[in-house]
């Protein structure tokens, strides 16, 4: 081993790597990008709408759904807007209207996805010889360009004197079929 | 019991779908139908029902199985079938493919069994001869069992002859 290094007290190489790494450090510090102070890394609402209304169209001019709030405020950080008292009404050429209400919704970035929680209730009106539908859960999310809805949470199908209660659904519009996913209890009562 | 045709029909399973468009409703894995007495017992069973809450239910299974008691006699019904038919309305229930009826201890045996449970009776039908059963074919069978005959009363001695 090289002379110089034995006698060399090994705490001047660790001073050494402390004060490089305090300059490495101090150097990130004052060169950090300054946080913007115009709010938009903030989740701050930039706009709010009071009775808000949206009307979507299809590509034949036939009006798709219709979405509504009491009070939706948009979020630029995300993107998304958070709708109160929100209403989704479903009409497709040749099937019931179907209706969805919550206390609270969220549409996300692309518009085309809304994501109902609390109070969720779904109406699917009579149809042909079908008595109407009526399904309650806690959330539910939708998409409304593929006509799907879907939950895994536990919910309650309710059509003339039928009652069934499951857990997780998937509601498919275009195939015109609900499935109920898990722990299926139906109960039907003879109308006197 | 013929009481089971108004009572509430109760449904379990693992999934369920609804087709709105043909209106039914089929109920898939550990399928069990329950209404007062009757039990069926499924691997799926697809059900329509009419705006007065009637039923029809079409299930299979590796066998569908139904037990339903007898009126005023403490006594069951039991049923297996590949495919079973059951109509709520009519109260009449059809097996289809190895169908087998016990009550008691009496069986019946054929390709298909049509059971009413209103007059508590049910008619068999032999299956057409088939290739792979040209001999079990056609045939029905019928094993009833004689009610073991109550216990002949014990003799009682005769009284023994006075002393002279």
């Amino acid at each position: 081993m090289p002379q110089f290094l034995k006698g060399a007290p090994w705490f001047l190489v660790l001073v050494l790597a402390l004060l490089s790494g305090l300059a490495a450090w101090l150097e990130r510090v004052v060169n950090a990008p300054a946080a913007a102070r115009d709010g938009s890394s903030r989740h701050d609402p930039d706009y709010i709408i009071e009775q808000f209304e949206a009307q979507r169209y299809g590509p034949a001019g036939n009006l798709e759904y219709r979405l509504a709030a009491a009070h939706l405020e948009h979020y630029p950080d995300t993107d998304s807007s958070e709708l109160r008292d929100a209403r989704l009404v479903q009409m497709l050429p040749n099937q019931p209207q179907l209706v969805i209400v919550a206390s609270r919704a969220t549409l996300d970035r692309s518009q085309k996805r809304v994501i109902f929680n609390e109070g969720v209730i779904i109406t699917q009106a009579a149809w042909q010889k079908q008595l109407p539908i009526t399904l309650t859960t806690r959330n539910l999310t939708v998409w409304t360009d593929r006509k799907l809805a879907q939950t895994e949470a536990p919910l309650q199908l309710v059509q003339g004197s039928s009652r069934v209660d499951a857990v997780g659904m998937v509601m498919d519009q275009q195939a015109r079929k609900i499935t109920l996913k898990h722990h299926v209890r139906a109960n039907y009562v003879q109308a006197k | 019991e013929t009481a089971d045709r108004d009572k509430p029909i109760n449904i379990q399973a693992d999934t369920v779908t609804l087709d709105m468009n043909k209106g039914t409703r089929q109920f898939i894995g550990n399928v069990l139908i329950v209404q007062g007495t009757l039990r069926v017992q499924a691997e799926r069973i697809d059900v329509t029902t009419n705006d007065v809450g009637d039923m029809k239910a079409v299930g299979v299974g590796r066998p569908v199985q139904f037990r339903q008691k007898q009126d005023n006699v403490d006594e069951y019904v039991e049923g297996y079938g590949d495919r079973m038919e059951y109509d709520s309305a009519k109260n009449q229930l059809q097996l289809l493919g190895n169908a087998r009826v016990k009550r008691g201890l009496d069986e019946v045996k054929g390709a298909s069994i049509f059971y009413d449970s209103v007059t508590q009776q049910y008619s068999v039908k032999g299956g057409a001869s088939t290739t792979t059963s040209p001999e079990g074919g056609g045939r029905v069978t019928v094993t009833i069992t004689p009610k073991p005959r109550p216990a002949a009363p014990a003799a009682t001695p005769a009284p023994a002859p006075a002393p002279q």
